[in-house]
């Protein structure tokens, strides 16, 4: 009997933190995915994207800052991360579109737009630690554990998100085009659709997403400059293992990766996780070099 | 002479460094029908490419109904009206033909308009009709190609390029296609298309212009009745 429900208790608390951890990568990677599949680019500005709205956030929730509440601070920080999206696109992405080696360009701009945004945090926040509030107080039991509210509504909002995301590409025109560009660049251009507009718009909501990571993150990390560091690693995996842009390939990579590392993190501790993550995720590279949902 | 729909002066466009048209001129008069033959590889679908804005055209001027749209954003020549369906119809390939019908209405006034339109397309290829939630990836070649000049009437052309629209179809498909694109032509719609058997062409094109090595090598005005031979040995005679 006592194995019995010990092992129970294990599943539970790896079942727990697995979805907690699956659901920020759902977060983190689907804006990473969205650009990758429209534009045939990695967004290496996409952490720093979540670190900078993490700051947002902060400055306008907190009492220290425009003390305005966390609500205001949710939508301002999206909005501005939209609005750095659209920047970089314009400045970092499409002045090289069109160039044969634009992926490892665009590796190159954007990985130097990363590093300029995260000194300027650094420039205008300063060094000190922030962290924000919580979206809602109190705990939530989950299949058999406790989670806080917050980990319950990032499982609630991850799933949502896609949702919409999906609703957004094969409803709207917007959405429709931006598959086209997406599959056939040439005919979408035959078929009246701006390109360049569809692309920044991709990239502006992608930017979103990002910036909604870091708002979930800021209340659960510490916000530094380097708060999308390792989250935007952990995305490149999870797309990569996905199958480069597949939207379904993403959700489940984010799922396989996070039950992965929350049941290494329980055997191994945290210490090895990353280390066997990579193995694995090296290894399954191998076997299926294009990911789960991969094109040939 | 009437006014003209399409005037092309001097047109020098290309590849990187390499030229491939070498300052083609020449017209489309309201009401005609043009067919453009020549041998593959000498700029037919450069020239087309050229014209809908989507490669950069060197030198040279190109007039739609009386305004310059030399090197104008392919979305905005597309809402005038000149429309180019694109040789090898790729189309988008994961979404379904009804998918690529709206998106062949992306523009404002072929959007408002898309319903009716879309009743004609199916009128034309009733196939369509059978197939609206299918994946193009999964059509049949003359399927694809019946999308792709589906696509081209549902943004309202004035104006329709039809690059090389019986590749690879058997002889009785392209008998239908030949009575479809009548059909869009009774319709009023002036059409430009390249054909490697002017056969084809025989009964819809009202002027033959021969491309050759980037520039209108010859040309056989309808008047006086299309003499097919004289096509035929113009064409083979200089390939
Ligand atoms: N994307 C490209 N990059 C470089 N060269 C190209 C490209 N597309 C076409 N060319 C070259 O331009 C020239 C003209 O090609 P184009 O497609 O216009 O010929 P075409 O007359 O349409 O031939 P076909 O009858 O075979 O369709 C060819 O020599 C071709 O190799
Ligand atoms: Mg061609």
């Amino acid at each position: 009997m006592g194995t019995l429900d010990s092992i129970q208790l294990v599943f539970q608390s790896i079942f727990a933190s697995g979805l907690v951890l699956a659901s920020l990568y759902v977060l983190m990677a689907a804006g990473l995915a969205l650009v990758w599949n429209t534009l045939g680019i990695f967004n290496f500005t996409h952490g720093a994207l979540m670190a900078a709205a993490a700051y947002v956030a902060w400055t306008v929730a907190d009492p220290r800052g425009l003390a305005l509440g966390l609500a205001v601070g949710v939508v301002a920080a999206i909005l501005v991360a939209a609005l750095l999206g659209f920047i970089i696109n314009y400045l970092l992405v499409a002045p090289f579109l069109g160039q044969k080696q634009i992926v490892l360009i665009a590796v190159m701009t954007t990985l130097s737009g990363a590093f300029f945004i995260e000194n300027s945090a650094l420039l205008l926040w300063g060094p000190r630690i922030k962290q924000l509030d919580k979206f809602v107080e109190g705990n939530v039991r989950i299949a058999g554990t406790t989670i806080s509210g917050h980990e319950a509504i990032i499982i609630l909002l991850a799933p949502l998100l896609m949702l919409g995301l999906w609703a957004f590409l094969r409803f709207t025109w917007t959405g429709s085009a931006i598959r086209a560009v997406a599959q056939n660049r040439d005919f979408a251009e035959l078929s009246g659709v701006r390109v360049q507009r569809m692309y920044a718009i991709a990239f502006a909501i992608a930017a979103a997403l990002a910036g909604l990571a870091g708002i979930m993150l800021g209340a659960i990390r510490f916000i530094t400059p380097g708060l999308g560091g390792e989250p935007l690693l952990k995305a490149l995996i999870v797309v990569i293992l996905g199958g480069l842009g597949s939207m379904p390939g993403t959700v489940l990579g984010a799922y396989l990766v996070g039950f992965g590392e929350a049941t290494s993190t329980y055997f191994l501790g945290a210490y090895w996780t990353q280390a066997v993550l990579f193995l694995v995720f090296i290894g399954f590279l191998v076997l299926r070099p294009n990911g789960l949902f991969g094109k040939q | 002479m009437s006014e003209l729909i399409l005037d092309v002066r001097g047109l020098n466009s290309g590849y990187g460094r390499v030229p491939v048209l070498h300052g083609i001129s020449f017209g489309v008069a309201s009401g005609e029908n043009v067919g453009l033959i020549g041998p593959n590889g000498h700029g037919k679908s450069t020239l087309f490419r050229t014209l809908s804005g989507l490669l950069r055209a060197w030198s040279g001027t190109i007039a739609f109904r009386g305004e310059d749209i030399t090197n104008h954003p392919p979305a905005e020549i597309v809402e005038r009206g000149l429309i180019h369906v694109p040789q090898g119809n790729t189309l988008f390939p994961d979404l379904t033909v009804q998918e690529n019908l709206w998106l062949g209405a992306f523009a404002k006034g072929p959007r408002a308009q898309r319903l009716r339109t879309v009743e004609r397309v199916f009128a034309l290829f009733p196939r369509l009709a059978e197939r609206r939630g299918q994946r193009c990836r999964t059509l049949s070649g003359g399927e694809r190609q019946m999308v792709a000049i589906g696509c081209g009437l549902m943004g309202l052309p004035k104006l329709l390029i039809l690059d090389e629209p019986t590749l690879g179809l058997s002889p009785k498909l392209k008998t239908e296609l030949r009575d479809a694109i009548a059909a869009i032509i009774a319709s009023g719609v002036q059409t430009i298309i390249v054909e490697q058997d002017p056969e084809f062409l025989h009964t819809l094109a009202t002027r033959f212009l021969l491309v050759s090595e980037g520039t209108v090598h010859a040309e056989i005005s309808g008047e006086g009745g299309l003499e097919h031979k004289r096509i035929v040995d113009m064409y083979f005679g200089h390939s």
